[in-house]
């Protein structure tokens, strides 16, 4: 991994206009993206891992407020009016649902045929679409004329999948943020979309940004885990040191959560209580109100997010007596 | 342990139809032969990719779909006959969660008629009756009277399958078919509804039939596992032996699978290649021949026998077959 820093995230704070008010989704949120790593975005629904996602790739809906905050994508800030319309070709994004990414009227060749177009200046109909195919052979889908000459409705949910990854690719991007992509796949499916998103990391030297709620594809994919709760950034640490040495009482109650295959155990542990209101967020630590180790001053003061050890940063009052 | 359903080769092919009269050119098979039983107070789990007929069994369980052929029996007699009583009988014993909370709740119902409704069809109670039993459900689920005016939009999903499961068990059924009930959940609210389903289990001594792709979650809460391919089973063992030792190669590949970050240097990943074939015309012989690691040339010949393995441990491929 290069130390060369692709993207930094500096206290970015979002906020949705809803009726009513505001929520809240994104809180201060600061991180950093080194070339050719891929970094993962774990949290539940709620967390506001999505709407980072969408920041930065520029896509927020019309009632998001951007209220603090810049994203600097290879030395630019991209909320900056003039920046924001020239980073297109070098981010991005695939969403979950494949199928409501594509448009149903069209043949999935003439959508990828669109974006090559458009964003390489490519003319002649011949290139086109042999650069098509080519980006379909890239993703390993059989077949590549009969996929090009397929509505999406012919197509399955993992096929769909890899003609969205092979439509981002074709602008041959930087960077690449993957939200939820395989959620709505089977197991077999997924480990097969993960294998081809790290292949062609190591192919492209692609760095990217791995939005999902599952920390076991965390721990498949990611060179570096960020958890998020409540639109906060609360615990980030590599991959292999997350997993094997979690800080955060959260993120200890979501390793605890997931089924495990290997061991057997007659009761699952569970995170009790549900994601807070985003509307008016706790005073002090946002977790505070499940969390099974809270302290008096967890209620009051918000914990600031701080290096633990090397390489592993928590929010957590609980560590911050240990160091001073 | 007494048998509650039986299914006996059951078959469910739906016709393709085709042109101006809709002539019939071909089928889907999407349930092709399947027998198993679900004991009383036992967790049966079935688990299959998209595709596999997993839906499609609940669905014939449910009487939502008729049968192509074969029977299914439940507390001896065959459901796809019963009329009158025993028909009655039967809609109250066997209900169902499903997956989309959001989708299996009427929108414009509040709680209270949501689980209210299928008590007032069979059972006669006051009103207040009604009330305090509604109430008393909500409980069981871990949810408080508070809930009882709100509807589906104002409950987040966990919330919402809680309801969906009070509705479900208001009628003391004796089978509950979950499908894939915790998969639109986040990882920390699937957790407790697992151990909610668990633990109404032990309370009201029910059977469950859960369906799902996700093998993971099926070790905490099953006792008997059925993996199904394209229609037909591919193995049957109870859980712990499924985990331990799988003996189909399809059965290995499901379970590498799952990602599971405290497996990671426990167990070599398998990665199928392809996708599953169509049910319309599925690969003769051996279903799985086409995307197997193991492939042999009797595998795309004929069919693999049943092979026992010990006691209740059964699998269809040619590996295990001794020469």
């Amino acid at each position: 991994m290069k130390n060369h820093s692709i993207l930094r995230v500096e206290d970015l704070s979002i906020d949705y206009i809803v009726l009513g008010g505001s929520l809240k989704a994104v809180r201060n949120v600061s991180f950093e993206i080194y070339e050719g790593e891929v970094v993962c975005l774990v949290g539940e629904s709620g967390s506001g891992k999505s709407t980072v996602g969408l920041a930065i790739a520029g896509a927020l809906p019309e009632n998001a407020i951007i209220r603090s905050g810049r994203i600097i994508f290879m030395g630019k800030n991209l909320l900056e009016a003039e920046t924001r319309n020239k980073k297109v070709n070098n981010i991005m994004i695939v969403f979950q649902d494949p199928a409501a990414t594509l448009n149903p009227l069209f043949k999935v060749g003439e959508v990828i045929s669109d974006v090559i177009k458009t964003h390489l200046q490519i003319k002649e109909r011949e290139k086109i679409k042999e650069k098509a195919l080519e980006m379909f052979r890239m993703v390993e889908l059989p077949d590549p004329t009969r996929i090009y000459n397929s509505y999406p409705h012919e197509l399955s949910g993992g096929m769909l999948q890899r003609v969205v990854i092979a439509i981002a690719l074709s602008t041959n991007p930087r960077m690449l943020i993957a939200d939820e992509p395989t959620t709505m796949l089977d197991v077999t499916l997924q480990a097969q979309i993960i294998d081809l998103l790290l292949s062609l990391k190591r192919k492209l030297g692609l760095s990217m940004l791995f939005i999902t709620h599952n920390l076991g594809v965390a721990s498949e994919i990611a060179d570096r885990i960020i958890v998020m709760y409540g639109g906060e950034l609360i615990e980030e640490a590599n991959s292999s040191e997350l997993i094997n040495n979690p800080l955060h009482p959260y993120t200890r109650g979501l390793m605890e959560c997931i089924p495990r295959t290997h061991i057997k155990y007659s009761k699952l542990k569970h995170i009790p209580g549900t994601i807070p209101d985003l509307a008016n967020p706790l005073k002090g630590c946002i977790f505070s109100d499940r969390c099974s180790e809270v302290m008096d001053v967890c209620r009051v003061v918000k914990p600031p997010i701080k290096e633990y050890s090397r390489n592993h940063k928590v929010a957590c009052h609980l560590y911050m007596e240990e160091k001073q | 342990m007494s048998r509650l359903v039986e299914i006996n080769n059951l078959r469910k092919y739906f016709p393709i139809r085709s042109g101006l009269f809709g002539k019939i050119v071909g089928h889907v098979k999407a349930v092709d032969g399947i027998t198993f039983s679900v004991g009383q107070s036992e967790v049966v789990s079935l688990v299959g990719e998209s595709g596999s007929g997993k839906t499609t069994i609940a669905k014939c369980l449910l009487l939502l779909e008729r049968p192509t052929s074969g029977e299914i029996l439940f507390d001896g007699y065959n459901i796809t006959e019963a009329r009158g009583k025993e028909y009655r009988d039967y809609r109250r014993s066997v209900q169902a969660v499903f997956q989309n909370p959001f989708l299996s709740l009427d929108p414009r119902m509040n709680v209270h008629d949501i689980i209210s409704e299928p008590v007032k069809n069979h059972m006669k109670l006051s009103r207040k009756e009604l009330y305090e039993y509604v109430s008393k459900l909500l409980e069981m689920v871990g949810l408080d009277q508070s809930f009882l005016e709100k509807f589906p939009h104002e409950l987040s999903g966990g919330q919402a399958q809680r309801v969906a499961i009070a509705r479900a068990i208001s009628l003391n059924p004796k089978l509950v078919i979950l499908d894939e009930p915790t998969s639109a959940l986040d990882v920390s609210i699937q957790a407790q509804i697992l151990n909610l389903l668990a633990e109404l289990k032990e309370k009201m001594n029910l059977s469950y039939l859960l369906i799902t792709h996700d093998l993971s979650i099926v070790r905490y809460i099953s006792d008997r596992v059925l993996v199904i391919y394209l229609g037909k089973i591919m193995e049957e063992a109870p859980t712990e032996k499924i985990f331990k030792e799988p003996l189909h190669p399809y059965t290995q590949t499901l379970l590498t699978s799952v990602p599971d970050p405290f497996a990671k240097d426990v167990r070599e990943k398998v990665i199928l290649r392809g996708e599953p074939p169509s049910p319309t015309n599925p690969p003769k012989a051996c279903r799985f021949h086409t995307r197997c690691p193991h492939v042999m040339d009797v595998c795309r010949e004929e069919e693999p026998p049943e092979i026992q393995f010990g006691e209740k441990h059964r699998t269809y491929c040619w590996l295990h077959v001794k020469k």
